[in-house]
């Protein structure tokens, strides 16, 4: 379970996140909603252990997020907003980089199928003639290759076609009831968000966001 | 350190020709400097006339003195055709070393030894003139001296003579022994280096452009520093089995190492072409030299987000580096007044042969206090 107390994070005079706690279950989809620089980007960076936040304390299972960060990195896995690729590399080349890096090991034809899971066959294909979708595919692969038990993703459909995105979050549903694993998910598309997500967390205090997941029937809880 | 060397592998495949591209340009881009200016500066000597009228020891050997001159491009000719180049301007001047040149300096006269003819083209005549003038008046000073000591047997009544022209060739011979104006003089009990026999090859100095050239690839080859801490890859990065600093230092080695590499085939290549040598502690400073532009060139990067700016900020630092270097253009009278502008410039002490520079020593500091400061971040 990752449980979140007090969490405080300002940039200098700027308070981004005030006081913040939640936790969220293994197994479960959570959206975080929020409008623009409401800190979702900022909470996820800080569940990644790669900021630290002011105040308050994160705990991941037994795991504690000041003491533990080595051993939480071998279970975190983060997709980046903007999409962190080599560009330059085919597929199959960023999945061999990133794994030879990465916390596990696992074989080219390991790498493959990971790719094939996502419905990401271009495997020869260089990273730069991949359409936006098999781009975001391959971030999100790259993040999975050490088999993650947090997943953390920074609107990871974001300019993406419809059929890209509905491969993807059918993806994430399957590692998350049948892998167990647990995911974080920041998205500004309500539909995709209602869809995918079990609960939702609003960050901030905007009215909009809850007027609009109460018409939707989501229930939401505000951070 | 095999993860990170197969990781960079793979980033040299897709650069390859890049990559070996920016390793031999420090050599390459020294030969074709260097050759090129030696030819260009072959191609702007002076062109003059000589006309020899006089068949003496004194004027063979002031033609011998214009002849090498390294600024002249000496035509021997006779009077008619020389004037008739100068005429049409493929001569810048004509000089003519009239019959009984020796005679006439011999009899201490002083008028008439040289005929001059220029043109309204004749650019260059006066310092040309002035030159020729040297020559004619170390040979005037010689007679003068030896008419002085052709007297002093009678003044002190000595019983031997000696003739002028035993007295100008023995001043000659003295003269190019001891080799005066090349002559090195120190302190007791201070050595100084011996001064080569041979003159220098080329007017440039070979490492000081191969030095330049090397600084400015060691920038434009860390530029992967730039490009691989772009935020969302450095957050990629940071999650990695070793940390991102630890991922930028272990790369930098690769390169150092693969520069070294380099480094060394360009000298063995530099030294077979230009037929220089190359004393054992110089290997050192290259050493030295290497680790230091590498680190600066590394600590450089780490404060640049976009490859554009950070290229045109190192080839600033570049030309910066190799004017204070003094690689580039002589600056003595600058480190004269400002000696401490030396001390900024690793090209300096590659040159000095020095192994441990200052710079190095703050470069190193810098890069201790980078490595082990507590960042604001878990990365």
């Amino acid at each position: 379970m990752l449980k979140v107390e007090s969490l405080t994070k300002q940039y200098g005079s700027k308070q981004v996140l005030a006081d913040v706690s939640f936790q969220v279950n293994p197994g479960d989809i959570v959206g975080l909603v929020g409008e623009n620089g409401a800190g979702k980007s900022t909470l996820l960076t800080i569940l990644a252990t790669l900021i630290q936040p002011e105040q308050g304390m994160i705990t991941y299972h037994d795991l504690a997020y000041k003491t533990d960060q080595r051993k939480l990195r071998q279970k975190i896995g983060y997709v980046p907003q903007n999409i962190a690729i080599w560009e330059e590399f085919s597929v199959e080349e960023n999945m061999v980089f990133f794994e030879q890096l990465s916390w596990g090991k696992k074989s080219r034809e390991q790498l493959r199928q990971l790719c094939l899971d996502m419905k990401l066959d271009q495997w020869k294909e260089k990273a730069q003639s991949l359409s936006g979708g098999m781009k975001r595919k391959l971030n999100l692969a790259i993040s999975l290759i050490h088999e993650p038990e947090l997943l953390l993703l920074d609107e990871p459909t974001v300019g993406i076609d419809l059929k890209s995105r509905k491969e993807i979050g059918t993806y994430l549903q399957q590692l998350a009831k049948q892998q167990g694993k647990t995911i974080i998910y920041t998205s500004h598309d309500m539909e995709e968000i209602i869809s995918l997500c079990d609960y939702v967390y609003c960050i901030g205090n905007d009215p909009f966001y809850k007027e609009l997941l109460k018409e939707k029937g989501q229930h939401i809880h505000v951070l | 350190m095999k993860s990170i060397l197969l990781t960079r592998l793979l980033h040299w495949r897709q650069q390859a020709w890049s990559l070996l591209f920016w390793l031999v340009l420090p050599m390459l881009a020294t030969c074709i400097f260097i050759t090129t200016a030696d030819n260009w500066q072959q191609d702007t000597k002076i062109p003059i006339g000589l006309v020899v009228e006089d068949d003496s020891q004194m004027a063979i050997q002031l033609v011998e003195a214009i002849n090498e001159h390294a600024l002249f491009a000496v035509s021997n000719l006779e009077t008619e055709q020389a004037l008739i180049q100068l005429e049409q301007h493929q001569l810048d001047s004509v000089f003519v070393i009239e019959e009984g040149y020796q005679e006439h300096i011999k009899s201490n006269r002083r008028n008439q030894l040289i005929t001059a003819y220029v043109s309204d083209m004749s650019l260059a005549y006066t310092p040309v003139k002035e030159a020729v003038a040297s020559h004619i008046q170390r040979d005037a000073g010689s007679s003068k001296a030896a008419h002085t000591i052709m007297q002093l047997p009678g003044q002190y009544g000595v019983e031997r003579d000696w003739s002028w022209d035993e007295i100008v060739t023995t001043s000659d011979q003295i003269r190019e022994r001891e080799s005066l104006l090349h002559s090195s003089f120190s302190f007791y009990n201070q050595q100084t280096k011996q001064e080569k026999e041979s003159a220098p090859p080329s007017v440039w100095n070979v490492w000081g452009i191969w030095a330049s050239i090397a600084v400015l690839t060691t920038f434009f080859l860390f530029d992967w520093v730039v490009k691989e801490q772009r935020p969302s890859m450095k957050q990629r990065l940071s999650l990695l089995k070793i940390s991102f600093k630890s991922y930028l230092v272990r790369n930098g080695l690769i390169y150092l190492a693969v520069l070294f590499v380099a480094d060394l085939v360009n000298s063995g290549l530099l030294l077979f072409y230009f037929q220089q040598s190359i004393q054992f502690d110089h290997l050192f400073a290259m050493i030295s030299f290497r680790i230091t532009i590498s680190m600066l060139a590394f600590l450089f990067a780490l404060r640049f987000r976009t490859p554009f700016f950070y290229y045109v900020a190192a080839l600033s630092l570049t030309i910066l580096l190799g004017l204070i270097g003094g690689a580039l253009v002589p600056i003595d009278g600058l480190t004269i007044m400002l000696p401490w502008i030396s001390y900024l410039s690793p090209i300096t002490a590659f040159l000095n042969g020095q192994v441990l520079s200052s710079l190095f020593v703050v470069l190193l500091s810098i890069f201790c206090v980078w490595y082990w400061r507590k960042e604001r971040t878990y990365a």
